[in-house]
């Protein structure tokens, strides 16, 4: 007997999505029940329905879009640093031998530091200002996008150099036409990283420096012992996370991996 | 019939190349000498080992050789240059790039006008039969079809001699047939000077004006064979099958020696 096909193929991504949105809705249905039956303490975790509610009050503040527009603009202008000095000095070792030999082992050291340490200079070195958290994101960023920029720029396949150099391509269209986009794949894999650092030293030093974006609003709800805020503004770092990884990074991922071929044929 | 081919193009004499490894120096190439002239269809044989690719690399300016002399056209190799392009035995194509652009690269790198290079991109897509895929990525062909792009991106830049490293190793028996009959026809056609390296005796035969039988480490010019099979060739003639069978006996002598040379404890 033949299995009648169900209508959403197993590999399907709108199967996927529905697997996991289900899963999801099970776990907030458990956990308000769990919230209303007293099981869980309200007063330590907050139930949905409370977080969802916060959620409503503050964004009927103006300060609530506020901080979300500052801790924005500072991860703009935080990253769009980190990515243009990361590109440029992954990039300008490949060509210095001298700083590379020198200057990677140093930037991979630079990568695995606590990006937080840099707060306490930061703070005296611009005093408590936007450019003082800026610094922090920049510092914590940018050495993983150089150190990948550099790794992906070295491990180009030198099948592809030897044969563009049999066609007598050298300077600028052997690197803007075979040496950097052989190295993109591996390079938005470094810029994707520096995001999530970015973003992580960011809502950090927020934090630590009090009174700034969306890491006043966590201080702001510690200060009133409301879980429920510090839950809500967890939620908003989230869905940045997430847009971005997946709404941003995976899509130009997905584009890179199919147009250079990379996708593994199921 | 004779073939009554152009002066000397490519020379080389007293050639040398070695290579330091862990038990001290390995003798890649030694005293190699022989000439390609003009529009005559070279094949290189030898055992695995005997460095035919080391010698093609040599000729593309891509290793300097230790002594000796490379002259095309009177003028000693210097570098690569697109009037030696090499087709690899990977194809080496760019999966970022469309056939085309493949094609168009190293046009491009020429300085052709763009015209011309549209001109010239029809013109060999149309002999490798794969027009209708002017747009396709890389990915999207099969090992035959990529193969043929290579050879076409090859040959568009007109180049004084084609490179060939073992281009059809990599494809199945049927496909290769199929390849080596094209690029016969190519060549029939258009009648540019080929330097073709392959371990492939029959498929040298039926290709080539003249073999060039290198010996085992270190290679060295055993013998150079004169195919004087009229063209168009039969593959199945007793002629040619003779040919090959006079070539494939020294060719063995030599694979024993490598093979001695193999299970000699290091």
């Amino acid at each position: 007997m033949r299995r009648l096909k169900s209508p959403l193929p197993k590999n399907s991504a709108l199967h996927k999505f529905a697997v996991q949105a289900a899963f999801y809705a099970a776990v907030i249905l458990l956990w308000q029940g769990l919230s209303s039956s007293g099981f869980l303490p309200g007063r330590l975790i907050p139930s949905p329905h409370n977080i969802l509610g916060t959620l409503h009050r503050l964004s009927g503040q103006g300060s609530f879009w506020a901080a979300i527009r500052s801790s924005l603009y500072r991860i703009a202008v935080g990253y769009s640093i980190s990515v243009t000095v990361g590109l440029f000095l992954g990039f300008f070792l490949t060509r210095v031998k001298f700083l590379e030999n020198t200057l990677s082992s140093l930037f991979l050291g630079m990568q695995a530091f606590p990006s937080i340490c840099w707060v306490p200079l930061a703070l005296l070195w611009f005093g408590v200002n936007d450019a003082a958290v800026i610094f922090v994101v920049v510092f914590g960023s940018m050495f993983a996008i150089s150190v990948a920029t550099n790794q992906a720029i070295r491990n180009v396949p030198p099948l592809y150099l030897k044969a563009a150099r049999t066609m007598g391509a050298k300077g600028w269209h052997l690197y803007a036409g075979v040496i950097f986009p052989a190295a993109i794949p591996q390079i938005i894999y470094g810029l994707k990283l520096g995001w999530s650092y970015a973003w992580r030293t960011l809502i950090g030093s927020e934090i630590i420096v009090a009174g700034f974006g969306l890491g006043r609003l966590f201080n702001e709800g510690q200060k009133a012992n409301d879980v429920a805020q510090i839950f809500a503004v967890n939620v908003i770092v989230m869905v940045v996370s997430l847009l971005v990884d997946f709404g941003i990074f995976g899509k130009i991922e997905k584009e890179v991996r199919h147009r250079w071929g990379l996708e593994v044929a199921r | 019939m004779t073939f009554q081919k152009g002066s000397s193009e490519l020379v080389l004499s007293g050639v040398q190349k070695a290579f330091p490894t862990r038990h001290g120096e390995l003798n890649a190439l030694k005293d190699i000498s022989f000439d390609v002239r003009e529009g005559e269809f070279v094949c290189l044989v030898g055992p695995s080992g005997c460095g035919k690719s080391t010698l093609l690399n040599l000729i593309a300016g891509l290793e300097k050789q230790d002594s000796g002399s490379i002259l095309l056209d009177g003028k000693p190799v210097n570098g690569p240059g697109p009037d030696r392009v090499v087709v690899f035995q990977e194809g080496a194509l760019f999966p970022w790039m469309t056939v085309e652009q493949n094609i168009d690269f190293g046009l491009k790198v020429k300085k052709i006008a763009a015209a011309e290079r549209r001109a010239l991109t029809e013109r060999y897509l149309k002999m490798i039969h794969l027009e209708n895929f002017a747009h396709s990525y890389i990915h999207e062909l099969s090992g035959g079809m990529r193969q043929r792009v290579a050879i076409a991106r090859g040959l568009a830049l007109e180049p004084r001699i084609l490179l060939m490293d073992e281009p059809f190793n990599a494809l199945d028996t049927q496909t290769r047939d199929l390849l080596v009959e094209e690029l016969r026809a190519i060549w029939s056609k258009i009648g540019n000077t080929v330097l073709f390296v392959t371990h492939n005796v029959r498929e040298a035969v039926y290709l080539a004006d003249r073999v060039v039988l290198l010996s085992f480490r270190p290679g060295r010019v055993r013998e150079i064979f004169k195919i004087d099979l009229p063209r168009p060739r039969d593959p199945d003639h007793p002629h040619l099958e003779e040919v090959v069978r006079g070539i494939v006996q020294q060719l063995h002598e030599e694979v024993e020696k490598s093979v001695a040379e193999e299970f000699r404890a290091p």
